[in-house]
């Protein structure tokens, strides 16, 4: 602290005239005395509202209810993203629907769609239950030797449209005459969810009838 | 007992804006302070309303030097959100006056914004105005200028009329720290206004 913060210091508690303090100190001081007087004399000069009168005018305001602000107000451009979302995810299943329809198949139907989303769900949970496929009734024309359902493939084999999903035995290369693509027991054969890796009704090379 | 600078040195022609009376720097007057303000926590209107003419001036002169004009409707704003947040107040060893500050200058800055303006700006003084209010203006555009806790003391010691240990209470430091900080706002202060002039 300097000699004349400690003098201002001693000013402002009156221990100090202001006399000796400007004797002292010079412009120095009298630069801080200067702006000093004029703070207190504006802040001194500042009107101070009638007392009772603001009192009774904020008790009214304290009896009034608060007023109510609602914390989210609707947005127009919020509706218009919700739709082009919902337009879009539309869209999308649409599109979706329509490739599975032109892969040859007769028609589309739930258990063209459905084993994808299962053969993901059982890789995500690793378990060996059966998909939905495994309980909906074969399309015509299929078959399935007895105690060969997909039950009986360690994984859940649930076979899915990659060809690889859903127990992950489906060879790389399907059979030219295999019209199911990996995705079900909708063609001249039933390869049981492994692949398409031998001549019509063979059984695969592992697991199946045991 | 330390005398604060503002109250110690005012010319005996001014009149100390100082707290005015219960609520000042006496072990008496906090003492009765706090009791009102249990009081008025506990909805004692009365109580409350003691505060309010307690605090009304330093409340006055805050929004005044804040908003460069007169607005009874920003004082009354002030002491309004007082009473609905005054459970959540808590004696910490802060004065009253301190919280009552912060929420003036929450008030003062919603005002300025209601006007269209995030900051307060400098404001020459215009033709023909009054000229205290000239003057209040021009102190006003300095002290804008200062650093926020020279602000902070500037605006404590000078208008809400605390004591160098209220202040230091009020922003967690020393009176020492307060005295050395109001000096060097009040140089800051000096040499804005030389510029300005």
């Amino acid at each position: 602290m300097s000699e004349l913060d400690r003098d201002l210091g001693a000013w402002a508690r009156e221990e100090l005239s202001r006399e000796q303090l400007l004797a002292a100190h010079g412009t120095a001081a009298a630069t801080f005395v200067a702006v000093h007087d004029r703070l207190t004399r504006a802040a001194a000069a500042v009107a101070v509202p009638a007392v009772e009168a603001g009192w009774a005018a904020l008790l009214a305001r304290i009896d009034a209810p608060a007023p109510v602000v609602p914390l989210r107000r609707p947005r127009p451009s919020r509706t218009l993203s919700i739709a082009v979302a919902a337009a879009l995810a539309l869209a999308g299943i649409a599109y979706a629907a329509s490739r599975g329809s032109h892969d040859g198949s007769p028609a589309v139907s739930p258990a063209t769609t459905a084993p994808a989303v299962a053969g993901v769900f059982s890789r995500w949970h690793g378990r060996g239950a059966p998909g939905p496929t495994a309980t909906t009734a074969p399309p015509a024309g299929s078959h399935r030797p007895s105690g060969s359902g997909p039950s009986a493939h360690a994984g859940g084999s649930t076979p899915a449209i990659d060809g690889g999903a859903g127990g992950g035995s489906a060879k790389p290369v399907d059979d030219p005459r295999d019209r199911d693509q990996g995705t079900g027991n909708d063609g001249s054969h039933n390869d049981h969810g492994s692949g398409n890796n031998g001549p019509e009704g063979s059984p695969p090379p592992e697991s199946h009838g045991r | 007992m330390e005398v604060s600078a503002f109250r110690g040195s005012t010319p005996a022609n001014i009149s100390a804006p100082s707290l005015d009376g219960k609520g000042g720097d006496e072990p008496d007057g906090r003492e009765h302070e706090r009791a009102l303000v249990r009081r008025a926590q506990d909805g004692d209107r009365d109580a409350f309303g003691d505060l309010y003419r307690t605090h009304l001036p330093a409340v006055s002169r805050l929004v005044r030097f804040r908003l460069g004009a007169e607005d009874e409707d920003a004082v009354s704003e002030v002491f309004l959100r007082a009473w609905r947040g005054l459970r959540s107040y808590r004696d910490t060893g802060v004065p009253f006056a301190a919280w009552l500050y912060g929420i003036a200058r929450h008030v003062a800055i919603d005002s300025l914004r209601k006007r269209g303006r995030d900051e307060p700006r400098d404001e020459l003084p215009e033709r023909g105005v009054e000229p205290m209010t000239a003057e209040i203006l021009t102190l006003r555009g300095a002290i804008e200028h200062l650093p926020t806790e020279q602000r902070q003391v500037v605006e404590l010691k000078y208008l809400v009329g605390m004591t160098n240990e209220e202040v230091a209470a009020a922003m967690g430091t020393t009176p020492g720290a307060v005295n050395a900080k109001q000096w060097r706002a009040l140089k800051a202060l000096a040499d804005v206004l030389e510029e300005r002039a």
